[in-house]
């Protein structure tokens, strides 16, 4: 081979190796790259999904002063948490086993209706109960019986349909006779409370047993202790802002034209009266505004009358229901404790969609339990 | 930039999303993928591999394509959240310029409008991208979203056969629902490549990339009568947590992720290319929601990684017939967790592969080019939603043939025609069982001048799962190539 074939290979093969080292350093930079960065960020270990718990509902049947606890069995459980309400049954020996929950803070309700008197309702709760994956919780409720006077609110429906018009016109408050025998209506008050120097409404400010504030007063004809409007046992009986077809102004409303009642205003000049249907008035001359609620937050009262004089705040001995709603659950509640323990959570403005109890007339003072959101309003029905 | 992937899972995932962006001659021609000698389908590795690098080489002459298209998309065979029919109007430039010593540059830029209709709850723009996060209100309403992209890239020789490049993309999209909650929503997508490729010997190239992106879709919910909008974010399928009540309700997602490639190009005879084209990516996206005027909270956070191997072989058997082969192995690992309490609440994995053969064969007497391509595919999905205790493993097999013609009728006129039929064990996207796959193409090119040449295509064809329900999804678009060399 010649010298100078010989250094021609030379430089090829210097040309080949400088080559193959701008090859692998192309490679190391890759996999530089891919050390530094290459690693996927690791998932958390626990799954959700995985808590439970097993509930043990009993209520104290005796008689006397002694303690039996019976279990109850078939009783509602609500769990309520971030994700809502889930409403199971316990089984026949009272217990309810459930797995499969997502991780939590869950207060539980347990009601039944006594097995004795059905007008008594046995309810008991828990609140922030931890229910965390991979672990079961074992907890026994203890139910309480509570009594109802028989009539309380039901049902407030006062997002208005859905529409673009701001139409709201729609709402009404709606009651429930849960008792077995017959009450009546007469003198009987329905209030709104807002507002005051505290922006407590429905309050007991100053601690004198009476909630201030009441915005609009309005109350069924007669006087308390009259007997002349009775209200059916197991009947529901609609108060309609305004008593007519509001599927006329939107399509999307309801038909309230044949309403039990309706709320007037006497001293509105723009207050529009069904003739048909009778009028719960206005006890506030002062106030020519038609009967409205709040779309996102409000107090509502019924009291039974006796004290008529609004001005100086409502006896909460008279109340015979309060009911507190907000648009958002982590609001400060308003209310008084003596009225209701907790608030019903409202559904948002122009959505068609309604508040109600979540069994008739069952009142056990603690609206967070007692109330849920239905799809649509069912006025005189549920 | 990243090309398609050419196996089945692109071909599901094309069939539910935009396919404007492939070629409209192959488009015409039944939507032949690898088979047919085209401009931008070669096994270089810029067109096979993405690498932006490479385009000093692939692209020697200037050029401006001008691409304007339409799509509509329609049918009930459709999953929960998916819209009922939606148009897609689209029109880009890209303009490639060799700039002799200095390289080459390439710039694009690009509308898009797009309007979905009958959309139910969701208020995602994909709200199928594979994490376990559904924010939705309770209508079902339109929506419309329309934004610009505009890209740069650049390729460079360092020295001697040793190339760089880079890319960058920008894109903003507005979104607005026509109904409560009245959702507006900005999308703003950032993409950037850099890239090394290097001339080993003569016909054995390889190049290296490194993509990064990030993506954040800004979602605001408002109330047009000042009352409270009410959202809902599920986690899974089964659970919701309601948003923070207001007038507004802001919510943003974002995503960030990484892309390395490694490509890989060789040619031992002048009659054979095989091509290989490897990467690995990993992404990760985050779901924040508005706790207070001030504050915002991950509420969800969810982790892609992504294993993509590409090779391909091409072979020319004479002067009429050509080969080739492709292989495609796809592996996707993710989970969706919940970052307040730590918990996971999805975790799922998707491993593909498909091969494919594919013939040419030009008779020339009659001016004719026929192609055909067949495609198997293997698709396993291991899906635990442990919040919804739902856990599914499937197993799917699926082939595709597709077949197109292209006839030069006159100098420079052609016709062409095609067809993709096949079907689907499983189809991963739209949950249905037997699937099967039609779409019928036809189209003309014209080469309207020694520098100008024109592609139009027009595509029909759908999905539809036989034996288990009347329903389909269907697809029509339309689309026209312009290309103008030398501009």
């Amino acid at each position: 081979m010649k010298y100078s074939d010989v250094k021609i290979k030379m430089i090829k093969n210097k040309e080949y190796y400088s080559r193959g080292l701008k090859a692998i350093a192309l490679v190391l930079v890759l996999m530089v790259l891919s050390l530094l960065y290459g690693c996927a960020e690791e998932g958390p270990v626990t799954v959700d999904g995985n808590a439970s718990i097993y509930l043990k509902a009993v209520w104290n049947d005796s008689r006397d002063s002694s303690v039996h606890y019976a279990s109850m069995p078939n009783a509602k459980v609500i769990l309520t948490s971030e994700y809502g309400a889930i409403i199971k049954y316990t089984n026949a020996d009272g217990v309810l086993d459930l797995s499969g929950l997502p991780s939590a803070s869950y207060s539980i309700s347990v009601r039944m209706s006594h097995p004795l008197d059905p007008n008594i309702s046995l309810v008991g709760s828990k609140l922030s109960m931890k229910l965390l994956s991979g672990r079961k919780v074992i907890d026994t409720i203890y139910a309480k019986p509570i009594t109802s006077s028989g009539i309380a609110i039901n049902e407030l429906y006062v997002s208005g349909p859905v529409n673009s018009q701001f139409y709201f016109y729609d709402l009404y408050v709606e009651l429930y006779n849960m008792s077995d025998s017959v009450k009546y209506l007469d003198g009987m008050m329905v209030m709104r409370m807002t507002g005051g120097d505290a922006g407590m409404p429905g309050a007991d400010t100053d601690n004198d047993g009476d909630i201030e504030y009441s915005t609009a007063v309005f109350r069924f004809p007669g006087n308390p202790g009259e007997k002349n409007y009775p209200f059916e046992p197991k009947k529901f009986l609609t108060i309609a802002a305004k008593a007519m077809d509001h599927r006329k102004m939107v399509a999307s409303s309801i038909d309230l034209s044949k309403a039990d009642w309706e709320f007037y205003n006497q001293y509105s000049t723009s207050d529009i009266d069904n003739p048909a249907v009778p009028n719960v008035t206005n006890m506030r001359s002062d106030r020519t505004a038609e009967f409205l609620l709040s779309l996102t937050a409000d107090v509502v009262i019924l009291s039974d009358g006796r004290d008529a004089k609004w001005d100086d705040g409502i006896d909460i001995s008279t109340v015979v229901d309060g009911v507190e709603y907000q648009s958002d659950a982590k609001q400060i509640k308003t209310i008084s404790e003596k009225v209701d323990r907790g608030f019903a959570l409202c559904p948002p403005g122009y959505s068609g969609k309604s508040m109600q109890r979540r069994e008739p007339g069952v009142d056990t003072n603690d609206g967070t339990m007692d109330w849920g959101i239905i799809s649509k309003p069912t006025p005189g029905y549920q | 930039m990243n090309k398609k992937f050419k196996n089945v899972f692109t071909l599901i995932l094309l069939l539910s999303s935009v396919s404007l962006a492939q070629s409209a001659r192959l488009q015409s021609m039944g939507g032949l993928k690898f088979i047919i000698q085209d401009t931008d389908n070669s096994l270089s590795l810029y067109d096979f591999g993405g690498n932006m690098s490479w385009l000093i080489n692939d692209e020697q002459q200037a050029v401006l394509k001008i691409n304007p298209g339409y799509e509509r998309t329609w049918g009930d065979y459709k999953r929960k959240y998916d819209f009922g029919s939606a148009d897609l109007f689209a029109l880009s430039f890209t303009g490639i310029k060799p700039l002799d010593e200095s390289g080459t540059f390439l710039g694009s830029t690009s509308y898009s409008y797009n309007k979905r209709s009958d959309v139910s709850k969701t208020l995602r723009f994909n709200p199928y991208a594979g994490d376990a996060f559904f924010p939705e209100d309770s209508s079902t309403g339109n929506y419309r979203y329309n934004g610009p992209k505009v890209g740069f890239g650049y390729s460079y020789e360092l020295f001697s056969g040793l190339y760089i490049g880079g890319a960058f993309n920008y894109q903003i999209l507005e979104g607005l629902k026509n109904i409560y909650s009245n959702t507006q929503t900005t999308i703003r997508n950032v993409e950037g490549q850099g890239a090394l490729s290097y001339q080993l010997a003569e016909g054995l190239e390889a190049g290296v990339t490194y993509n990064i992106y990030d993506c954040q879709e800004a979602m605001q919910m408002s109330s047009l009568t000042g009352t409270n909008v009410e959202v809902f974010n599920y986690r899974g399928e089964t659970y919701a947590v309601p948003a923070k009540r207001g007038s507004t309700v802001p919510q943003k997602i974002r995503t960030k992720g990484y892309l390395a490639g490694l490509q890989l190009y060789y040619a031992p005879a002048e009659d054979l290319e095989i091509a290989f084209a490897g990467s690995y990516g990993n992404s990760r996206y985050k779901f924040f929601v508005q706790s207070s005027d001030l504050e915002e909270v991950e509420e969800g956070a969810a982790s892609f990684e992504d294993y993509k191997i590409s090779a391909a072989a091409s072979y020319k058997a004479s002067e009429s017939l050509k080969l080739g082969i492709q292989l495609n192995s796809v592996s996707t690992n993710s989970w969706s967790g919940n970052p307040v309490m730590d918990l996971m609440l999805w975790k799922w994995k998707v491993n593909l592969f498909s091969a494919s053969a594919g013939a040419q064969y030009y008779i020339e007497p009659a001016d004719l080019l026929l192609g055909i391509e067949y495609e198997a595919g293997f698709v396993s999905s291991d899906s635990s939603k442990y919040i919804d205790n739902r856990f599914t493993k499937i197993n799917s097999a699926n082939h595709l043939i597709r077949a197109g013609a292209e006839k030069e009728i006159l100098k420079g006129f052609f016709l062409r025609a095609g067809c993709t039929l096949g079907n689907m064990e499983w189809d991963l996207v739209y949950g249905g069982k037997d699937v099967s796959v039609n779409v019928f193409s036809a189209g003309a090119g014209l080469q309207v001048s020694a520098l100008v040449f024109i592609d139009i295509t027009l595509q029909y064809g759908g999905l539809a799962p036989q034996k288990t329900m009347p329903v389909y999804r269907d697809k029509f678009n339309m689309q026209a190539a312009v290309r103008v060399l030398n501009f």
